[in-house]
């Protein structure tokens, strides 16, 4: 999407600079404006698709196996790491 | 113990978090809290007493109330998502939108409007490009007037649409029906009334309300029997006002923008099929939303276009010729109209657009459309059955001076132009009322005052429409009745008519009447922004900061300004 928005300003930069009609110059963008709506579009795809992975993982965890006895909490549980 | 407690780097710090806010507050706060902080001074281009054109140093003028709510409007509608506000001195933007932005032209704006990106034009020189009509027309359906526009439709700022059917009054005239909306936007008790002409597709904009409506058609523009209404709301009146407004602080810099003044006689491209095939095509995307599919006038755009009527191709008739009175106009001319746009009405200056393009349209326009189609198997092609007679001379006008816009006022009186524009040029005089065209549509006599000139804002320009007539329109010529010495000073002083008004509202400017000698002075050419003349005057120096802020809270700081005045004027 960089790449193509970066090829989309320079080409409507040279056009502007040539003296092109606006809309003319415009026009020839599109095709570019096509190509960010696809690349935004996977982009929105792909970060659903995280979320949804990260939902599905935490649903399927197994229940956290902590036993917490009297006398015994996180931080001895902590202090009790090497 | 330690006799460095914090170090070097501790310091840096403070200070690069004390000189980043100080920033912040000098630049960002400030001038927030203290408008008048802000420069208002720009240069303006404006008409001197000669009738010159020059630049001069001036400020910049508050929105009026009107304007600053369309300025709302533009912002909550997010119109500055898709256009700056900024002509940047880069890329040919001089030779595109107008001349660089100045500081001063935003010291009304908070916030200001730059905008990021260009999806659409760029805004700050629009003002009085366009007609409010093609602005209305634009919101209604900006595909209407360039199809290739991807601006959303902005119809829910119109009034309407309602379906009201047309009805025979008992004068004989074609009125509409009562309605509750009808009623809101019209007065059919009133005496005065308003004509009002539908597109093809029965679309009809009402331009002023009050008024008892009457349908016109007198080329049958619409004979269907229902009509659709849309009128202004208080928003809409000001987006088009606040639009209208944008770059009109820099005078009247479109007389001089040397991009769409042109002068061309007799350039062409032979007729040929592909010229004409390429002409239709441009035609389709720039001409048809106005002019419509045949040429007539009557494009769906034209609804809105009650004042200026688009051109009628079909009727052979153009008012802007070189060519002597009643001849066609040549290729020049019609080029020189696409090139430089007809000011104060919806056809905008076609500067940008390529010559060819601008060439090809002209052919399609001679061979295609202006032609008589009542026999469809003899079409009668004006331009070739009437082919334009050679363009008259028209030399180099004589140089500017006082006697000689005087002897114009003279001529103005024995010519008789205030029958029609009025003893001031306000476009009032008493045969103003009730003028027609020759195709049944009104046509006040222009208001000379505006500095607004349909075909032209320079002293050849007025002189051509002087010596040839407006084709269609009650503006005869005057080359047989008037010498050509007098109609070049009256020429000048029909320039000099609109003499330091402001483009857009045509109120005087105020100018100090030495400054107005100095402008006046024909040696002096101020020919460019960064030559503009400064003013002498040392009494309305421009505010400083600190000035502004002692002002505000009641201080007195006149002494210490008449100080440095005096010490300004021993040096100078």
């Amino acid at each position: 999407m960089g790449l193509d928005l970066t090829l989309a300003g320079l080409q409507q930069g040279f056009m502007l600079m040539a003296g092109v009609e606006w809309l003319d110059s415009l026009v020839a963008i599109r095709p570019y404006w096509l190509v960010r709506t696809v690349a935004g579009a996977s982009m929105d795809i792909g970060m659903s698709l995280l979320v949804y992975n990260l939902m599905r993982t935490m649903l399927a965890a197994e229940a956290p196996q902590i036993v917490t006895s009297p006398g015994t909490g996180p931080a001895a549980a902590h202090g009790a790491l090497p | 113990m330690s006799k460095n407690r914090y170090g070097l780097r501790f310091y840096a710090l403070v200070a690069g978090f004390f000189f980043l806010a100080l920033a912040a507050f000098v630049q960002g706060v400030l001038p927030m809290l203290e408008p008048q902080s802000r420069t208002n001074k720009v240069t303006k281009v404006v008409r001197t007493d000669l009738g010159e054109l020059k630049w001069m140093e001036h400020t910049a003028s508050d929105y009026t109330p009107v304007e600053l709510r369309g300025r709302q409007v533009y912002i909550r509608e997010g119109c500055w998502y898709c256009h700056s506000q900024y002509v940047r001195p880069v890329t040919g933007e001089t030779r595109r939108w107008g001349p660089v932005t100045q500081a001063g032209e935003y010291a009304y704006d908070l916030p200001h409007l730059f905008s990021t990106r260009r999806i659409g034009p760029d805004l700050s020189r629009v003002g009085l490009k366009f007609s409010d009509a093609w602005h209305l027309a634009h919101f209604w359906n900006p595909r209407m007037l360039s199809p290739d526009s991807i601006m959303p439709r902005f119809a829910a700022l119109f009034d309407g649409p309602y379906a009201v059917k047309i009805i025979a009054d008992t004068n004989g005239n074609r009125t509409l029906e009562k309605t509750p909306a009808t009623e809101k936007l019209f007065d059919f008790k009133s005496d005065k009334q308003i004509l009002l002409t539908p597109n093809a597709a029965g679309l009809l904009f009402v331009p002023e309300r009050g008024k008892y409506p009457v349908i016109h058609t007198p080329n049958k523009e619409y004979e269907g029997e229902l009509v659709t209404l849309v009128s202004e709301t208080e928003d809409l009146k000001g987006l088009v006002a606040y639009l209208q407004k944008l770059g009109t602080n820099r005078g009247k810099w479109r007389d001089r923008f040397e991009p769409q003044l042109m002068e061309a006689s007799q350039v062409t491209v032979p007729r040929s099929e592909e010229w004409t095939s390429y002409g239709k095509q441009v035609y389709e995307r720039r001409c048809l939303g106005c002019h419509g599919v045949k040429g007539d006038g009557n494009g769906p755009a034209a609804a809105f276009m009650q004042k200026d009527r688009p051109r009628n191709f079909t009727l052979g008739v153009f008012k802007f010729r070189l060519t002597p009175s009643g001849s066609m106009p040549d290729d020049g001319d019609l080029l020189r109209t696409i090139t430089r746009g007809v000011r104060g009405t919806a056809m905008p200056s076609w500067h940008e657009l390529q010559e060819k393009d601008r060439l090809a349209v002209i052919q399609y326009i001679k061979f295609e459309l202006a032609a008589d189609r009542s026999k469809p198997d003899k079409p009668y092609l004006y331009f070739v059955e009437e082919p334009p007679k050679a363009p008259i001379f028209i030399g180099q006008p004589p140089a500017p001076s006082l006697e000689l816009v005087r002897r114009g006022q003279d001529v103005w009186k024995q010519a008789k132009c205030w029958e029609c524009h009025g003893e001031g040029g306000q476009g009032d005089g008493e045969k103003a009322a009730g003028l027609k065209d020759d195709f049944g549509f009104p046509i006040p006599p222009a208001n000379l005052t505006t500095g607004q000139f349909k075909s032209g804002a320079g002293v050849k320009d007025i002189f051509r429409t002087m010596s040839t007539g407006l084709s269609g329109t009650p503006m005869p010529s005057f080359s047989d009745s008037l010498p050509e010495a007098d109609r070049w000073a009256l020429s000048y002083y029909v320039l000099a008519l609109s003499a330091f008004t402001d483009p857009l509202t045509g109120e005087k400017m105020k100018i100090s009447q030495k400054d107005r000698d100095a402008i006046n002075d024909p040696a002096l050419k101020a020919s460019e922004s960064h030559y503009a003349y400064k003013s002498q005057n040392t009494e309305q120096a421009t505010l400083y900061a600190g000035d502004a802020w002692a002002k505000k809270h009641g201080f007195d700081s006149a002494a210490a300004r008449d100080s440095t005045a005096g010490i300004k004027q021993r040096t100078r």
